[in-house]
């Protein structure tokens, strides 16, 4: 079974994407509609984002007690060399897409007259696209190998 | 790229009284996963884990690692 595979450290990077994955697709998609619009306040920003960054904690610890209750033995397996490789390696690339995403935003926001809510949540969006890089590529050198 | 590096693992472990991948990882320092993962090519350990497999198993590091590279 595909599971009995998978280290504590796999399970939790497979946790940590999809909850940033649901709380973060949640709060760009309201934020970008608003900024969009015109008609996003910086209070109402501010509030999201800590409701936002709430959420991924709350969810976090629940779903990674939840993995911990299924498999004890897994969870008291400290980090090994494979998951600080893996780790490294997905962080090097990731590094590389928030440098890019970092950027552009700078450009745009050098060539453009944005304001700095717009400026925050392009950055913010710049860091949440390379941890779902980092998260990505992670789960793909453990299920590919080497 | 595959790494070109096939080891005996397996049959050490059923050698030695048929010793788990539990209790093998346990000995090195290193993940179940990890020690599966070693088993069927998918990762190559480091010298340092290398080194500590095959001093569980009381042989030398070529008994317990095949290089298969040009």
């Amino acid at each position: 079974m595909v599971l009995s595979t998978m280290s504590f450290e796999e399970k939790s990077v497979w946790v940590s994407l999809l909850v940033i994955l649901l709380v973060f697709t949640g709060y760009f998609s309201q934020t970008f509609e608003g900024l969009a619009a015109g008609t996003l306040a910086k209070s109402t920003a501010l509030a999201t984002f800590v409701v936002a960054v709430i959420a991924v904690i709350v969810l976090e610890i629940a779903l990674h007690i939840v993995i911990a209750i299924f498999s004890p033995k897994d969870a008291d397996s400290p980090r090994d060399e494979r998951d600080r490789l893996f780790a490294m390696r997905a962080g090097n690339i990731s590094g590389y897409v928030l440098g890019f995403g970092v950027l552009v935003v700078a450009v745009q926001a050098l060539i453009h007259d944005h304001d700095a809510l717009w400026s925050a949540n392009f950055l913010l969006f710049a860091v949440f696209v390379s941890q779902i890089a980092s998260y990505a590529l992670q789960l793909f050198y453990y299920r590919r190998g080497y | 790229m595959k790494p070109a590096i096939s080891n005996n693992i397996r049959k050490l472990r059923f050698a030695n009284g048929e010793m788990s991948q539990q209790a093998l990882a346990d000995a090195i320092g290193v993940t179940r996963q990890t020690v599966y993962a070693i088993e069927k090519a998918k990762y190559s350990p480091s010298l340092e884990v290398a080194f500590k497999i095959a001093k569980v198993f009381s042989v030398t590091l070529d008994e317990v690692f095949q290089y298969q590279g040009d």
